[in-house]
C-alpha cells in the first residue's frame, strides 16, 4: 500500500462517556446515556501497547538478547487523561459519581466510602457507576474505525479547578480513567449521532467564579469567616490495581481493586482581612473546619484539617492560600467531598 | 419609540470635579468646574470579555464559554485643561495630598488608605456635564455621566513660551473602579460648583533668569528656558469586589514593586553655562532644577538624577533638551517635586 494520505486533527477529537451496562462490555447503561465532554485538551490516547520486560543479563554476551524479553499483556492498564469544562450536574460522565461511586447530584464522598464490585462480567449497579465506557472520535484514523473505544473504565483521580484568572473563570476538571481492557477500534462516533449511539451534547455550563454569593472558610456556618475568595481547586485520587487475566487471548483483568484510601486534598485563595482572625485558628488544635463555595450556580464543599497555608505576596495585596487535607469519621456517612456544580 | 430626536454636543461638554466625603461615595459638598480644552473622555460601563478555552471539536467561539468579567472593571477618564494656579492646586490636591500653593511631593510620600465606604478624602467625583445620553421622560433626565471613587494616576504639564499663548496645560488621568453612573445634578445645578473655567493661567512670557538653573542657583548655572514639562504617575490596582450587583471594589491597592514616576524635561538656550552643567549628566548625583521663582510669576522646581540628554538642533539656535527623574531621600519629608503658581 502507498504512503496514506490521511490524518487526523486534534481540534476534531470528541469524547464520548457513559456509564457501562456490564463491566467489559462496552454497552451504556440501561439507565443511563451518552454524552459528549467539553474537552479542553486533546486527550491521552492509548492503542493497546503493552510494557516490555527484560530478563537479566547473562554474562558472555554483550547485547540485548531478544530471547529474554517478553511483551507482558496480563498486568498491563492502559490510562485515559481528560480535561474538560465542569458542567452543570445535568447527567452521567462528569467523573465525580464515577470516582465517588455514588449517584446524584450533589456529588459527595463520605467517611463511610467502599467500593464496588468490580468482578469482570458484573452487572453494573448503576447508583455506583462503577466502570465506563469511553470513545475517543477521531483518534484511531484507520480506513475503517476512526474511533477508539475504551471499555471498563475506572476513575482514577479527579482535579477540579474553578479561579478568577483562568479559563474565563469556569471550573476546570482534568479526569484519569484506568482500564485493563484492550482498546477497541470503532466507527460508531464517526457514523454520527444516533446511527451506531446517541450521545448528549453538553453545554450548560456551572456558575463562573465570580458569581460567588458566599464564601467562607473555617466554620462554613458563620458570617465572622465569610472571604473573599479568587479560586480554588480540589484533587481526589485513588490507587486501583488489576487482578489476573481471564485468559492469553483478551488478557481482560478479573476484576479491579482499590489499593489503599483515597488521598483528598483542597485548597483556597482568598483575600487576606480581618476575618483571618478567626480562620487561622484552624491551622492547629485538630479541629475539624471547612471551606465552602456558594455561587449562583454551583455550591462546593471540603471538610477536614488545615495542612497548610500561605500569605501569597505575588498581587498587589496580600492573599492567603489554606490547604486542607479531606478527611473525616471512616464510621460515619459524613461528607468529606460535596460537589454541585 | 421612535428614533430619538436628542444631538449632543461635544462643545458643550462641561467638567466638574470635587472630592468625596467617603472613598468611592457620592456625596460631595464642593465641586470645581475645570476650565477644559478638548472634549474629556466619555466612559460607559463596558468590561472585556472572558473565554474558556474552546471545546474540541468545535471551530467556532461558544457564546456559552464567554462572560464578561466585572470583577477587575478599571475606568479610566482623562482630559485636558488649562492649569491655572487653583487648577494646579486641585490637581497636586488630588495626586498627592497637597495642594496649599506650594504642592510639594516629598521623599517620604505615602498613599492613602483606599477602602471603599471609608470616611476619607482620597477619592474624587469626576461629572461630565451633557455627556448623558438624557431621555425624554421622567424627572431624571440622565443629562450628565458622573464617575465616583476616582483616583489620580497621572499628571503631566506643559508651559512653553511659544506655544498655548504662554499659558500652561496639564493633562491628566483618573481611575476608578466604580462603574459610570448617570444624572443631571450638573446640568440643573443641583450640585454646589465653583466655576474656574473663567480664571487666567499664569503667563510663560516674563521668566526671571536669576532664579532658573540646573543644579545650583548661582551664576555660573542659570539658564535661559524656553519650555518645561512635568509629569508624574502611579498606577494603582483595585481589590475585591464588594458586591456582584454593581461590582465596586473593596478598595484600591498602591501596585506592588512601583513608585512615584516623575519627570522634568527643560529646553534651554545652548551656551557657555553648559560648562558648569554637563557634569550632573553623568555624576550619579542629585540634581536640582528650578524655572521661576515665588510669585515672579511662578516656580517649579525638581529635585532628582539626570535621565536623559539631547541637543535640539530644530530651531535657528542650539538649545540643550535635559530630563530629570524626580528622586531625593526616601526617608525625608525633604520635596521631589515643587509646584507653583
Amino acid at each position: 500500500m502507498a504512503l496514506a494520505t490521511n490524518f487526523a486533527p486534534t481540534q476534531n477529537i470528541k469524547c464520548i462517556i457513559g456509564t457501562e451496562a456490564v463491566i467489559g462490555d462496552g454497552a451504556v447503561h440501561g439507565s443511563g446515556a451518552f454524552y459528549r465532554l467539553p474537552l479542553l485538551e486533546p486527550p491521552t490516547i492509548t492503542s493497546n501497547q503493552v510494557p516490555l520486560e527484560m530478563g537479566s543479563q547473562q554474562t558472555g554476551i554483550f547485547t540485548p538478547n531478544i530471547a529474554q524479553m517478553h511483551q507482558r499483556e496480563d498486568g498491563v492498564l492502559y490510562e485515559i487523561t481528560l480535561k474538560y469544562l465542569g458542567y452543570a450536574s445535568t447527567g452521567d460522565g462528569q467523573g465525580f459519581e464515577e470516582l465517588f461511586n455514588e449517584d446524584g447530584s450533589a456529588y459527595e464522598l463520605k467517611g463511610n466510602y467502599s467500593p464496588p464490585d468490580w468482578t469482570n462480567g458484573a452487572t453494573n449497579t448503576y447508583s455506583e457507576h462503577a466502570t465506563s465506557v469511553i470513545y475517543l472520535g477521531g483518534t484511531a484514523n484507520g480506513d475503517s474505525a476512526t474511533d477508539h473505544k475504551y471499555v471498563g473504565c475506572v476513575c482514577k483521580s479527579i482535579e477540579l479547578s474553578h479561579s478568577l484568572d483562568s479559563n474565563g473563570g469556569f471550573p476546570v476538571i482534568t479526569a484519569t480513567y484506568v482500564t485493563g481492557y484492550k482498546a477497541i477500534y470503532s466507527n460508531d462516533i464517526s457514523a454520527g449521532n444516533g446511527t451506531n449511539i446517541t450521545w448528549s451534547d453538553i453545554l450548560s455550563n456551572s456558575g463562573i467564579h465570580w458569581a460567588t454569593t458566599t464564601a467562607r472558610v473555617g466554620d462554613i456556618t458563620s458570617a465572622n469567616y465569610d472571604v473573599r475568595a479568587y479560586g480554588y481547586s480540589i484533587s481526589i485520587s485513588r490507587e486501583i490495581a488489576r487482578v489476573g487475566y481471564i485468559n492469553t487471548t483478551t488478557f481482560e483483568p478479573y476484576s479491579y481493586e482499590m489499593v489503599g484510601a483515597f488521598d483528598i486534598k483542597g485548597s483556597i485563595t482568598y483575600k487576606l482581612d480581618s476575618n483571618h482572625d478567626d480562620i487561622n485558628n484552624y491551622y492547629r488544635g485538630d479541629t475539624k473546619g471547612a471551606f465552602q463555595i456558594t455561587g449562583s450556580a454551583y455550591l462546593v464543599s471540603f471538610y477536614g484539617l488545615v495542612s497548610d497555608a500561605d500569605h501569597g505576596t505575588g498581587s498587589s495585596e496580600i492573599r492567603t492560600t489554606v490547604s486542607w487535607q479531606g478527611a473525616e469519621d471512616p464510621t460515619t456517612a459524613n461528607v468529606i467531598l460535596s460537589i454541585d456544580l | 419609540m421612535a428614533v430619538s430626536t436628542v444631538v449632543k454636543s461635544t462643545q458643550a461638554l462641561k467638567l466638574a470635579i470635587g472630592t468625596s466625603t467617603t472613598t468611592g461615595g457620592s456625596s460631595c459638598s464642593q465641586y470645581y468646574q475645570l476650565p477644559i480644552l478638548t472634549p474629556p473622555t466619555v466612559v460607559d460601563l463596558h468590561v472585556p470579555t472572558v473565554s474558556s478555552p474552546p471545546v474540541l471539536g468545535t471551530y467556532t467561539e461558544s457564546s456559552n464559554h464567554t462572560v464578561h468579567d466585572r470583577t477587575g472593571q478599571m475606568f479610566e477618564i482623562s482630559f485636558s485643561v488649562l492649569c491655572n494656579p487653583n487648577v494646579l492646586d486641585l490637581l497636586c490636591l488630588y495626586a498627592y495630598e497637597d495642594g496649599d500653593g506650594t504642592n510639594i511631593l516629598v521623599g517620604n510620600y505615602s498613599p492613602p488608605n483606599w477602602i471603599n465606604g471609608a470616611t476619607a478624602t482620597d477619592t474624587q467625583i469626576i461629572y461630565i456635564g451633557g455627556g448623558g445620553y438624557e431621555i425624554q421622560s421622567g424627572t431624571t433626565d440622565n443629562q450628565d455621566v458622573y464617575y465616583v471613587g476616582c483616583v489620580c494616576t497621572s499628571v503631566e504639564i506643559t508651559h512653553a513660551i511659544d506655544s498655548e499663548g504662554g499659558k500652561p496645560v496639564a493633562n491628566v488621568t483618573f481611575q476608578t473602579g466604580y462603574s459610570p453612573a448617570y444624572g443631571d445634578n450638573f446640568s440643573d445645578g443641583a450640585i454646589t460648583v465653583s466655576n474656574l473655567a473663567g480664571t487666567t493661567g499664569t503667563d510663560f512670557d516674563s521668566w526671571v533668569f536669576g532664579d532658573t538653573y540646573i543644579d545650583t542657583d548661582d551664576e555660573s548655572h542659570r539658564i535661559h528656558p524656553y519650555s518645561y514639562s512635568i509629569s508624574f504617575a502611579r498606577t494603582i490596582e483595585r481589590v475585591g469586589w464588594v458586591d456582584t450587583t454593581d461590582f465596586s471594589p473593596n478598595g484600591y491597592v498602591w501596585s506592588s514593586g512601583t513608585s512615584w514616576d516623575v519627570s522634568m524635561n527643560c529646553v534651554y538656550k545652548r551656551d557657555s553655562q553648559f560648562d558648569s552643567i554637563k557634569a550632573n549628566l553623568v555624576d550619579s548625583g542629585v540634581t536640582n532644577m528650578r524655572i521661576g521663582d515665588n510669585g515672579t510669576p511662578f516656580r517649579v522646581a525638581i529635585v532628582g538624577v539626570v535621565s536623559d540628554h539631547s541637543v535640539d538642533t530644530g530651531s535657528a539656535e542650539l538649545r540643550n533638551s535635559t530630563t530629570i527623574k524626580g528622586m531625593n531621600d526616601t526617608e525625608a519629608v525633604t520635596g521631589i517635586l515643587s509646584l507653583e503658581m
